[in-house]
């Protein structure tokens, strides 16, 4: 089981370095392509990959305080969690994604560097974890990474303290993963749309209850005001690397008739029909009675031929 | 007053044990009470089954609340037909929904009741009109609701 929580900074890097010192443009470069490796992570989760426009304040706040202290032989670097805005767009801690959802898919990237040699990834923000490791590896031969959740975790009711230690010349190379294709069909309810030039999106509920957001092209950017609130049918374009879905974006909307539409009351309700009906008092044995109507699964074949017969004009 | 889900014909014959979907949909049934429409009924007793067998079908829909026709059913009917249209057009999935499937659907809609079905597409067009649709069907049971 891991450690408890202890006081210490959200994420915190220690690395090892070589006792003359580090120099000043290796450490800038390494803490930019840090806050770059956030920035990526963080669109990725709200469906901006591909698509940077300005920051948002609470994507500047990701990365906007850290510390580096430098001794010989080690230089730490501590970052903070996001101090946020509550007028910004990202909402990182008030859906649909938290600082610690960005801040547990870094350390599970580098973690993965570490431990299973990974080398390439579905996400755009795997690049800029590489390069940000690269970086370390320019000053020093291993880091030590620690993650402190500022909450617990959703699901787990988990705050626990992660570590995982790399040893940063160990690293493969990234490598690029094969881009493929393929045209998708889904229904759902749009419940959000995003037409901020640049990186129009929107957000539907499916039927199943998933949530999912997409990007949207270009052709279809007209179709978003009329389209909230409504059910739709949607086409929509995945880009695939490897087996993962990287980005969704749709490119045909087409606004269904919505079943919440003027409801008719019937002319009978359920308890008025049951009781016309007589039915019985006592709660049936539903499968009792049917076990006796189909008793084999031959009978049972039978009578599904007979409805998709009946039905379609075909054999089951 | 006890709860109601509407049953489609695929399902009622899949209730018996010779089934290994009865668990499944019998799970449904332990508290809950079972409703069928008047297009189920139709399928139910065109069955061409012995005297003896016809019997038991008629005992089971004793048990069983009936859902009617009526003109609210059609309007709904008419409803479920532009969305299957939709759906078609798109060829997306539940566009494949047969005529018998849309008056299923239209009862569920009509009395806003659950629906267990083992028809694909009626159960695709079914969740498009915003019903809460189950299946043991393998390809479509990961869109089952959650239960409360």
């Amino acid at each position: 089981m891991a450690d408890p929580i202890s006081e210490g900074a959200w994420l915190e890097f220690r690395i090892e370095t070589a006792d003359d010192g580090v120099e000043a443009k290796k450490l800038a470069r390494l803490l930019q392509d840090l806050s770059s490796s956030f920035y990526a992570i963080a669109r990725s989760k709200v469906g901006k990959r591909g698509r940077p426009g300005p920051r948002t304040s609470d994507e500047d706040s990701l990365a906007a305080v850290r510390i580096v202290r430098l001794s010989p032989g080690s230089a730490i670097i501590e970052a903070e969690p996001p101090v946020l805005d509550s007028q910004s767009q990202m909402r990182f801690d008030d859906g649909p994604t938290t600082a610690d959802e960005i801040g547990f898919e870094f350390f599970q990237a580098i973690q993965r560097l570490g431990t299973q040699g990974a080398t390439s990834g579905p996400q755009d923000f795997v690049r800029f974890i590489h390069a940000f490791v690269s970086d370390i590896g320019e000053i020093g031969e291993s880091v030590d990474v620690i993650y402190r959740p500022v909450n617990p975790h959703p699901e787990t009711g988990l705050k626990a303290e992660l570590r995982t230690r790399l040893q940063t010349h160990t690293v493969p190379e990234l490598t690029q993963v094969e881009a493929t294709k393929r045209v998708r069909r889904f229904t759902g309810h749009v419940y959000m749309v995003d037409v901020e030039p640049g990186r129009p999106r929107l957000r539907v509920k499916l039927p199943d209850g998933r949530n999912l957001t997409l990007s949207v092209s270009d052709e279809v950017l007209d179709q978003l005001p009329t389209a909230l609130d409504h059910a739709v049918a949607i086409e929509a374009i995945d880009e695939l690397e490897g087996s993962s879905v990287a980005r969704t974006t749709a490119t045909n909307i087409t606004r269904l008739p919505s079943a919440g539409e003027a409801i008719v009351r019937p002319p009978k309700s359920i308890e008025e029909l049951a009781r016309e009906q007589q039915l019985p008092a006592e709660h049936p044995d539903y499968v009792a009675l049917a076990s006796a109507i189909w008793t084999t699964e031959s009978e049972l074949s039978e009578f599904a031929e007979y409805l998709a017969d009946s039905r379609y004009g075909v054999s089951a | 007053m006890d709860e109601y889900l509407l049953a489609d014909t695929s399902v009622v014959s899949k209730l018996t044990k010779a089934s290994v979907d009865s668990e499944f949909y019998g799970t449904f049934l332990l508290s809950g009470r079972l409703a069928i429409n008047f297009q189920a009924l139709a399928e139910l007793r065109g069955c061409k089954f012995g005297d003896q067998r016809m019997q038991r079908l008629e005992d089971l829909i004793a048990a069983t609340l009936v859902l009617p026709h009526s003109v609210v059913t059609s309007s709904w009917y008419a409803r479920v037909a532009e969305m299957r249209a939709g759906l078609r057009k798109l060829k997306a999935r539940g566009g494949d929904a047969g005529d018998a499937d849309m008056w299923v659907v239209s009862s569920a809609l009509e009395f806003q009741l659950d629906l267990l079905s083992h028809d694909g597409p009626q159960i695709e067009l079914a969740r498009a009109l915003g019903v809460r649709g189950f299946t043991n069907l393998p390809q479509l049971r990961d869109g089952n609701p959650s239960l409360p």
